[in-house]
């Protein structure tokens, strides 16, 4: 039996450069909202990190620095929150820190003993 | 610093000056001359000295120089001030003890040749004097020892002939007498032997001027009978002094006030040497008793180093 066979044709409702507009669209509308986004928290970081009236960003520096270096000559030490004390004490320091004077003292030129 | 040592009168002697070294060592070199010249009037271990001279000729009037003269008079004057605790007069008492030799020669048999009697000192007021004549005339068996009170002079005098060329200290033997301040304004530093752990230090004293001077049965001593004897007598009781003091340290207007005063409150023993010294014009002592503690004039601290001392001094040593 010869029969006539047609392909199947699916029906397309949008049309594939309609598709192409879309997808093109919704990938830059995100990256953009994302570059709006990131620039607003850049400017916001910013000010917070020249501020220099906010003791807290001092702290922070100190403690980062105190607990990388505590962990890198120390392989037992512990780094979470129990060795804020150590931190503390670190920022005390540095804050009240002064040039110490020490004087040596001086060499005797000769000295005095029963008669020899 | 540039110092300059030698040996005389038994002991080290050691010229400091702010100086140059040539300088320096051209007065050194007359120091070592003049010692000498004093060792050779004053040394009881040199047969022809001019005091071994003078004890031979005890009862007759004899000339003796000028030196002589001004030591004597002094001795005479320590003896007074100090109520007759440091006399001349105690040669006889010293032999009798078993310093008849250089202590350097002194052996560990000397106990084989001494007898226990100690010798009478005598009375220094029976000593004749003669100003115009310069003549001295002793008691028969009256022997004089200057060595107590020579040291500290001899440094004196040489401090006062050379600091007109340079601010100097002149160290005899433990007696110290110093000019004056450094060339930059500091004092001198001057180290106190530990006299129980040689070779340590108990601390250190900053001195401008004037003198320091220790005295002490730590060193110069020796056995007898089983006991020990040293070379400072006490003229109480003829023999060497009974004492809880074994080295007395002072400071004075001179070094031959502070020898003479040091020599006396180790003989005095410390309860009745502070008493003593409170009321003479010492500047300040230290006094280390044989059980190591210390007893000391508050005034010490204003000399003794410390860094509290270097901030309110403002120097730069």
């Amino acid at each position: 039996m010869n029969q006539n066979s047609t392909p199947h044709k699916k029906k397309e409702f949008i049309s594939k450069p309609l598709k192409f507009i879309v997808a093109a669209a919704s990938v830059a509308g995100t990256l953009g909202l994302w570059g709006i986004f990131s620039q607003a928290d850049m400017k916001t970081a910013t000010v917070a990190a020249t501020d220099t009236a906010l003791p807290t960003v001092a702290t922070l520096v100190s403690v980062n620095t105190s607990i990388s270096s505590s962990s890198s000559s120390a392989a037992t030490s512990n780094s979470s929150l129990s060795s804020l004390p150590v931190v503390s004490q670190q920022v005390q320091s540095t804050v009240t820190s002064a040039p110490v004077v020490t004087y040596n003292q001086p060499a005797p030129v000769t000295s005095t003993r029963s008669s020899r | 610093m540039n110092t300059y040592t030698f040996r005389a009168m038994g002991s080290q002697i050691l010229i400091a000056m702010d100086t140059d070294s040539t300088t320096l060592n051209e007065a050194g070199l007359e120091a070592a001359a003049w010692f000498e010249e004093w060792e050779q009037s004053f040394s009881r271990f040199r047969l022809t000295s001019e005091l071994n001279e003078l004890n031979q000729h005890t009862g007759q009037s004899w000339q003796v120089s000028s030196s002589f003269w001004r030591v004597l008079n002094l001795a005479l004057d320590v003896e007074k001030k100090t109520a007759g605790l440091v006399t001349p007069t105690v040669l006889n008492a010293l032999e009798e003890a078993g310093y008849d030799i250089s202590f350097e020669e002194i052996g560990h048999n000397i106990s084989s040749y001494l007898d226990n009697s100690f010798a009478s000192i005598g009375d220094v007021k029976q000593i004749e004097l003669d100003e115009k004549q310069r003549t001295v005339r002793l008691p028969y068996g009256m022997r004089l020892d200057l060595g107590g009170i020579v040291k500290g002079w001899a440094a004196q005098q040489t401090m006062i002939r050379l600091r007109d060329a340079a601010p100097v200290l002149v160290d005899a033997g433990g007696d110290i007498a110093i000019s004056g301040l450094m060339r930059n304004g500091s004092p001198w530093a001057i180290g106190i032997d530990d006299p129980l752990q040689q070779g340590q230090s108990l601390g250190l004293v900053m001195l401008a001027e004037g003198g320091i001077a220790t005295s002490g049965r730590d060193y110069r001593r020796w056995m007898k009978d089983n006991r020990w004897q040293h070379h400072i007598i006490d003229p109480r009781i003829d023999r060497p002094a009974e004492t809880d003091i074994l080295s007395a340290t002072v400071i004075a207007a001179d070094v031959m006030e502070a020898e003479a005063w040091a020599k006396a409150a180790l003989i005095l023993g410390s309860r009745e040497a502070v008493e003593k010294l409170d009321q003479a014009s010492v500047l300040a002592y230290l006094l280390v008793r044989e059980d190591g503690s210390t007893v000391e004039t508050p005034r010490f601290d204003q000399y003794r180093w410390t860094e509290k001392w270097q901030i309110q001094n403002n120097l730069l040593v």
